[in-house]
């Protein structure tokens, strides 16, 4: 088997388009990422590769045979849930060794390859206990083991961490990074949150109102966003977006808004752009914060540098960072900042940023035009 | 405006389940107090007791020096907002705003003043006052609720998980309405919360609970900084602070922390020389954006190997493997080169090491 593909997939309830002409091949062993807001087709997705349900038009493929009829039973393929549906009052022994049971396979031949699936994801010590008795990393370990046991080639996962209680997502998050490691299935996991496809993906595949707009390495994603949505969807936090025009000054083209004037430094850049509107995106991590007056000079050794002001809405502390919200004009920006950090309300600060680093989209359709450098 | 104070508050109930533990707590006058931790730490118990709802086995509450513990809620003059908003759906955002002020028998001129005042704390605008409160959405009842609560002068104002059932963007709105009209009106307001994240945002000072206990009262700064047992580091960050067993013996100035497998070297305050337990065994704390990491490394850092390396926004999240099975995590610059499966070295900074004691997991 060479990795799974679906094949101009549409799937429509009555009216309803949940899936819109979506093509995608998540190559064998790695793990894709399918990243987008509640209601974008995500389950829908999943559910089609599962196969418990079937496409409106369109094919879908487990290596080179075509398995878009084939039920779900007959498909090398399992599924992870939000709650794992593991059987509570059962061993952990018996949860993992459950579709083999269903196969009547020989109790010796269970054993051994629940033992080695067991040992493989370090639950070997807990095959006795029952599932009431797991934590919550416990639980996601006995229900991936259960997965592989059934000879599963490609595993989906269907937005398994939305609902747990921040401090736990955080710990299964890098517990289930570390078993993916070695694990190294085909995977595809659904997720509303940018920070699971950080941490997690190989490739993702931004999904909105039913169509995947982007499907790249993450690298690519963050750096070359297709549009805006996926440039704002696929950060964390959120790209800042900014509406402006081109102008053409003395000393070349410029981009301008009521608050901002910046230099177009890009050869690239200057020979696409027309006198019309973009929207300026600027990454919450690529703004500094300066409480203390303007900055002269260069900001971290960078001479040319763009300078914003306005007064601190909200310092809010997320995890060990700070996201420090600021009003400039009638605009609300996010500036990334490293640590704890706590500002009164009202504060008057300044923003810098380097232009090299801007993005750049069309303002009517919100494609990708360009980077600053 | 006033100081509350909680003394040896405890609460059974059905006789078995202690859910407040000999709690007190001093709540100086025009702070935000948040109550930190995690389902069934006794906070919701607590701000109960303080709001009136239900009475202490033990112990007593008191508000600028008047006793209060078992007087009924509406006696105490203190303002509330819950987890889920509530309203009166079939009045508008005025007589929302209205009715306490109303209940209070003010005059309605006064009211409209007050009203006038508090809408554009809550971002308001004065021509929604008419709209029915029941074509709201949750995120606007529950600022209305907010905009209800502050429209009266309270001697405390109660917040209960308010941001819990409102969308992100809403909950920044909201806290910062919240911070705006303390930073200007220094209330006292008790802060019930389940999230560090918004503990951190919004208090000059957090009560760190679990199981009925106060395990640690101070700023955020030194709460985050300093915790005060595994827990409390543990809880606060993301991802929380490391922690690593060793066997500690001092030596000359130095600590030695054999982690079986790896030696960690630190330069320790004389202080905790003398606290160490009498069998050294330590648990070494160090949150991961203070670890430093690199490829070559200096004399006295830790070998190591990464499991793997991911850019989550700005920074790199890195997961170290000291030894077999004693693994941490480490935020660095995205300019460390570190990639999955390298041999690293690392290296803690020696005044971001925190050592607890093994057997209590209490900060030496």
């Amino acid at each position: 088997m060479q990795g799974i593909k679906l094949e101009k997939v549409t799937k429509t309830y009555g009216k309803k388009r949940a899936l819109d002409n979506v093509s995608l091949e998540v190559e064998e062993g790695s793990f894709v990422c399918l990243l987008g807001p509640t209601g974008s087709g995500k389950t829908t997705l999943l559910k089609i590769l599962a196969g418990v349900e079937t496409p409106s038009s369109g094919a879908v493929y487990f290596g080179s045979t075509n398995v878009t009829l084939v039920p779900p039973n007959k498909r090398p393929v399992s599924m992870v849930f939000e709650n794992f549906a593991l059987y509570p009052n059962m061993s952990v022994f018996r949860n993992i060794a459950s579709p083999l049971l269903a196969r009547n396979l020989p109790k010796k031949d269970i054993e051994q390859k629940v033992g080695e699936t067991a040992k493989f994801l370090r639950i070997d010590r807990l095959l006795k206990r029952r599932i009431s008795q797991l934590s919550g990393g416990e639980m996601q370990r006995v229900a991936i083991a259960r997965a592989l046991c059934k000879d599963a080639k490609v595993v989906l996962f269907d937005e398994i961490f939305v609902n747990l209680d921040y401090k736990l997502r955080e710990q299964m998050r890098i517990e289930f990074k570390e078993l993916m490691e070695r694990v190294k299935i085909t995977s595809v996991f659904s997720t509303p949150d940018p920070e699971d496809a950080f941490m997690l993906a190989d490739k993702v595949a931004v999904i909105r109102d039913g169509q995947i707009r982007q499907f790249a390495p993450k690298e690519i994603a963050y750096n070359y966003p297709v549009d805006a949505f996926t440039g704002a969807y696929f950060g964390y936090p959120e790209m800042n977006l900014l509406d402006c025009i081109v102008a053409q000054r003395d000393g070349g083209l410029t981009l301008e808004s009521s608050v901002l004037q910046m230099p177009i430094l890009a050869d690239s850049l200057r020979t696409k752009l027309k006198a019309r509107s973009y929207s300026l995106g600027v990454r919450p991590e690529h703004l500094k914060l300066h409480a203390e007056g303007a900055p002269s000079g260069a900001v971290d050794g960078r001479e040319q540098q763009c300078i914003l002001e306005g007064s601190i809405l909200l310092t809010e502390v997320v995890g060990s960072d700070t996201i420090v919200h600021v009003s400039i004009g009638s605009d609300a920006i996010e500036v990334f900042t490293p640590g704890i950090y706590r500002e009164d309300v009202g504060k008057h600060v300044y923003l810098s940023f380097d232009p090299r680093k801007i993005y750049l989209f069309d303002k009517d359709s919100g494609q990708f035009v360009g980077r600053g450098a | 405006m006033a100081a509350l104070v909680l003394e040896n508050l405890r609460k059974v109930y059905n006789r078995s389940v202690v859910a407040v533990d000999d709690l007190s707590l001093q709540i100086p006058d025009g702070l935000i107090v948040s109550l930190l931790g995690p389902s069934g730490c006794g906070k919701t118990t607590t701000m109960r007791m303080i709001a009136g709802f239900e009475a202490p086995d033990k112990g007593r509450i008191t508000v600028n020096g008047h006793d209060i513990t078992l007087e009924p809620p509406n006696k105490r003059n203190m303002s509330m907002v819950f987890q889920f908003p509530v309203v009166y759906t079939n009045f508008s955002i005025y007589d929302n705003m209205a009715t306490p002020l109303r209940n209070a028998g003010m005059a309605e001129e006064k009211i409209r003043e007050i009203i006038q005042a508090t809408s554009p704390e809550f971002g308001i605008d004065e021509r929604s006052w008419g709209e029915k409160a029941s074509n709201l959405s949750i995120s606007e009842r529950q600022r209305l609720s907010l905009a209800h609560a502050f429209a009266v002068e309270r001697n405390v104002y109660i917040l209960d998980e308010p941001f819990s059932n409102v969308d992100p963007k809403a909950r920044v709105r909201l806290a910062r309405y919240v911070r705006q009209i303390q930073q200007v009106k220094r209330h006292t307001i008790v802060f019930v919360t389940h999230s560090q994240s918004e503990a951190l945002t919004l208090s000059d000072r957090i009560a760190v609970m679990k199981e009925g206990r106060i395990l640690q009262f101070d700023t955020p700064e030194n709460i985050y900084t300093r915790p005060v047992s595994t827990f409390v580091g543990w809880f606060l960050g993301n991802p929380g602070m490391n922690y690593v067993r060793c066997a500690a013996r001092s030596r000359g100035g130095v600590m030695a922390l054999d982690g079986g497998g790896f030696m960690a070297t630190q330069k320790v305050p004389a202080a905790y020389q003398n606290r160490l337990p009498a069998d050294g065994n330590v648990i070494l704390g160090i949150r991961p954006e203070h670890i430093s990491v690199s490829r070559t490394g200096t004399n006295g850092d830790i070998p190591a190997r990464c499991l793997f390396s991911e850019p989550v926004g700005s920074r790199l999240l890195l997961n170290i493997e000291l030894a077999p099975e004693v693994l941490i995590n480490v935020k660095a610059p995205t300019d460390v080169k570190v990639s999955k499966g390298d041999a690293v070295f690392v290296h803690f900074p020696d005044t971001h090491v925190i050592l607890f004691d093994a057997k209590t997991e209490q900060a030496i």
